[in-house]
């Protein structure tokens, strides 16, 4: 069996790329796919301990479907403000979206 | 009448508080309203000075506030001394009040001028009439402020209003010692009232020691007040104010506080050995010193300011050896003829269109007889002529001061007989005698409202010595003394009369002798050093500027860089800094959602960081 | 090294360098692709953990759903666009290199060292174990989920629909 650490390491990893993703790239819809792998970064970790964590039980995998349902409705609402947000400003580069400024 | 003096500090009030709501609507009627509370305040005062002659003390007070075991009261009391004080500050007050309805009619302030002035009747009425030290003190103050105010009425030359500021700061030096005593003096006796405090010195509950403090102190206020030496130098200055204010507070009534205040207080100096000699030196050295700078000078209002600081010197001296009588009687008899003489001198003003340097007059016995003659009888009574005014008293402070029999006193009293002789004829001869030489075209009689306040007062200056003098057994003393223990008064006999007067004959006739044509006399070229000296006033004004002023202004300049470089500057830096901080946040805070997501990121960092250094990687 | 190793070498290479594409790639498209291979490799990597339910759920709703969500994103949007202009500045990606560096590290660092009681025997999670976790103690989270998604579906309709003029 794979230890349970190299799916923790790996989930680090994806979760580290999302990371950088969301705060380096200017495509809002890349940003929301990089918040999309960071959910499934934390996915595996949920699953991987349900099944071979010391502890297994089913209650990782029933967090999963939680995540992976707040995860779609989050991305189904993202886009909807994306679309509007390009509908009114014309763009989906992140940068020009600076209407918090002080 | 006596249980209702309290109405006479009042009237004047009242005048005050109308002028002040009417301001400028009552212009042409501010001396009218000026002077009718003024002359009720003087019929009420003679009212309550006979019944207070046939009758007794009265006081009332009422409780004004209580600080733990100790009542202080506000009220009003009516001794001699209040009664006799009362009477003569309302009749010059009064005097004066007519004289400057015409001395002031071309000034556009008028009604501002006639505001002050019955506020300064007001106060120094509140003053005389006040019944504990407290009291006093207050009216003490606003006598000061009313001074203040009158001086620098002209405010707009450069000069008066410098001699206001200078007559306020020197004055508040003797306040603060005045404070001090009244302070001491409660701490010692537990009392701000008059017959308590000094009960409680007599009964010997205060250490000698301290008592001599407590007066050296108090007299520290009257020196400041009454322009003693070394804190004369504001009184000369003040004559930038109006002529009927020097007459009023510079001659009459404000300086004569000071003497009032030692008189009020005399318990505390008897008590005090030091503190008599103190008093008595610093008058007799004050009578000299300023009389011997009345010889040059050439202003004729500045020479009876100098005048005045000397007759004050006078009043102290007498005080100072016991001649408590004597001391108020000169008071009393000075008021009337040195008022005369600023009157009068204001009504040759008036005349000679403000100028005042005697060296532009001369020959006016002839223009203007009325003020001559008046000015002729102040002279003759403040120099000490039999049967004037100031003859009688002049010779009772120098029986106290012989009494006293300090050789170094007795040598100061008689100079400055001799002295105030041959300045006031000096002056006399220069204004009136010889030749005219002055630029303004025939000047002449000012009106009744200028000679009738002098003929009053000529009248006084002749007759208020009758009061105590041989003949009606000097009633004065009397009626000062009775219920006081203030020791035995001196009284002169024929041969001090004779040699008084013979001093104030021998002055008055080198005068003649020197200026009697009203002209220049020669000594500056005769004695060159002296006549320098006296004409610089003994360099005191440079000698205080020197000492206290620069040193003062260096220090001052030092601390004003300070303020400016180091607290100041700590201000401003910590304002620069918050708002550089701000800009930087600020900048910081750019809308972009990538770079708060990154410092929300450094904030996670920080925190496991944190928390890793902490407790270590696995707790 | 056993075939579960060497099927999780595979899938976890994919993942990652699906990832990685999906930042690096030029083409939104392409981008979105590479997303989608990534989240069957996931899937892949489930079915590896003996958690099939979840692993054919992610397969709906990932790769099925949210995928063609976002390929309809970008159409609806400037799909065509490649750069913006200036790029993003140096400092702020060095920044972001450096912080998520740091985390990464940190993290593997404990993960890594971390020593687990070995588990040989996986647990097998059933979708009717699923189901009577899911409508029994998580009966009260579930129906709220079902309210969320509910609430997530209107707000998309309301935020996405033109405005009425």
């Amino acid at each position: 069996m794979v230890s349970l650490n190299l799916f923790l390491a790996l989930a680090a990893i994806l979760f580290c790329i999302g990371l950088y993703g969301v705060l380096t790239r200017r495509h809002l819809v890349i940003i929301l796919v990089s918040i999309e792998l960071m959910l499934n970064a934390v996915n595996i970790n949920l699953v991987a301990f349900s099944s071979i964590g010391p502890f297994a039980n089913i209650t990782g995998q029933v967090f999963t479907i939680f995540v992976i349902t707040v995860a779609a409705a989050e991305a189904a609402v993202g886009l909807a403000i994306l679309i509007a947000l390009y509908r009114n400003r014309s763009s989906i580069d992140v940068i020009k979206q600076d209407l918090l400024r002080w | 009448m006596i249980q209702n003096a309290w109405l006479i500090p009042l009237l004047p009030l009242a005048a005050f508080v109308i002028l002040l709501l009417g301001g400028r609507q009552l212009k042409q009627a501010a001396p009218v309203i000026a002077i009718a509370s003024v002359a009720g305040a003087f019929v009420l005062s003679s009212v309550v000075l006979m019944e207070r002659i046939g009758g007794d003390t009265f006081a009332a007070t009422v409780r004004w506030l209580t600080i733990g075991p100790v009542d202080v009261t506000m009220g009003f009391e009516v001794t001699a001394l209040n009664s006799l004080m009362l009477f003569v500050v309302t009749a010059v007050s009064l005097l004066v009040h007519i004289f400057s309805k015409r001395y002031m009619a071309e000034d556009g302030r008028i009604h501002v001028f006639y505001g002050y002035l019955t506020f300064f009747t007001f106060s120094m009425l509140g003053l005389v009439l006040a019944p504990n030290l407290l009291q006093l003190f207050i009216f003490w103050e606003l006598v000061g402020l009313c001074s203040f105010l009158l001086v620098g009425f002209w405010y707009f030359k450069k000069e008066a209003a410098d001699a206001a500021k200078k007559a306020f700061l020197v004055t508040r030096i003797g306040d603060v010692g005045l404070l001090v005593g009244l302070v001491l003096l409660f701490n010692a006796t537990g009392s701000f009232e008059y017959g308590a405090a000094f009960a409680a010195v007599e009964a010997g509950e205060v250490s000698g020691t301290m008592v001599t403090v407590i007066a050296l102190c108090i007299f520290l206020g009257a020196v400041g007040k009454s322009a003693q030496f070394p804190l004369h130098v504001w009184l000369p200055d003040a004559m930038e104010g109006p002529t009927p204010v020097s007459a009023l507070i510079h001659a009459a009534t404000m300086v004569a506080a000071g003497v009032y205040l030692v008189a009020v207080t005399y318990p505390l100096f008897l008590a005090s050995g030091t503190a008599l000699t103190v008093v008595a030196y610093t008058g007799a050295i004050t009578a000299v010193f300023a009389a011997s700078i009345a010889l040059v000078n050439t202003d004729i209002k500045r020479v009876l300011a100098y005048s005045t600081v000397s007759q004050l010197g006078l009043m102290m001296l007498a005080l100072g050896t016991a001649g408590y009588v004597a001391g108020l009687f000169h008071l009393m008899t000075h008021a009337f003829f040195k008022a005369l003489l600023f009157l009068a001198a204001g009504s040759v003003i008036l005349a000679l269109h403000h100028r005042q340097d005697i060296t532009r007059m001369g020959g006016l016995w002839h223009r203007m007889r009325t003020t001559a003659v008046t000015f002729l009888i102040g002279t003759l009574a403040i120099a000490g002529i039999f049967p004037l005014a100031g003859f009688w008293s002049k010779e009772a402070v120098l029986a106290a001061v012989w009494a006293n029999g300090d050789v170094v006193l007795i040598t100061l009293a008689a100079l400055t007989t001799v002295l105030t002789a041959f300045y006031m004829f000096r002056l006399f001869f220069r204004v009136f005698a010889g030749t005219y030489r002055g630029d303004v075209e025939a000047p002449a009689e000012n009106g009744k409202t200028v000679t009738v306040p002098l003929i009053v007062l000529a009248v006084f200056a002749v007759t208020a010595g009758f009061v105590h003098f041989p003949l009606n057994g000097y009633w004065l003393e009397g009626f000062m003394t009775a219920g006081l223990n203030y020791g035995d008064q001196a009284h002169g006999g024929l041969g001090l009369a004779a040699v008084s007067l013979l001093l104030a004959a021998a002055g008055a006739g080198l005068a003649w002798r020197l200026y009697g044509k009203g002209e220049e006399s020669g000594m500056q070229e005769k004695v060159p050093a002296v006549h320098h000296l006296l004409e610089n006033k003994y360099y005191i004004d440079e000698i205080y500027a020197a000492v206290i002023v620069r040193p003062l202004m260096t220090l001052s300049r030092l601390f004003v860089e300070v303020d400016r470089w180091i607290i100041d500057g700590a201000v401003n830096f910590t304002g620069a800094i918050t708002f550089r901080t701000g800009r930087q946040a600020g900048k910081q805070h750019n809308g972009q959602l990538q770079t708060y997501g990154l410092v929300s990121v450094a904030g996670g960092i920080a925190l496991i960081a944190a928390v890793f250094a902490v407790r270590g990687y696995f707790g | 090294m056993s075939a579960e190793m060497i099927f999780f070498l595979i899938l976890g290479t994919i993942v990652i360098a699906c990832s990685v594409l999906v930042l690096i790639l030029n083409k939104i498209s392409h981008r979105i692709a590479s997303m989608a291979f990534a989240f069957m490799a996931i899937a892949g990597l489930y079915f590896l953990l003996r958690a099939e339910f979840i692993g054919i759920i992610q397969i709906m709703v990932y790769v099925g759903a949210v995928s063609i969500l976002f390929i309809f994103g970008m159409m609806l949007t400037d799909h065509r666009a490649k750069g913006f202009g200036p790029e993003r500045s140096r400092v702020h990606k060095l920044l972001s290199f450096t912080g998520v560096g740091i985390l990464l590290g940190t993290i593997l660092y404990g993960v890594l060292q971390a020593d687990f009681a070995p588990n040989d025997n996986p647990y097998v999670g059933s979708a009717e174990m699923i189901g009577l976790e899911l409508y029994g103690n998580y009966l009260i989270a579930f129906i709220g989920v079902g309210v969320l998604l509910l609430a997530a579906l209107t707000g998309a309709i309301v935020l996405a629909r033109k405005e009425a003029e």
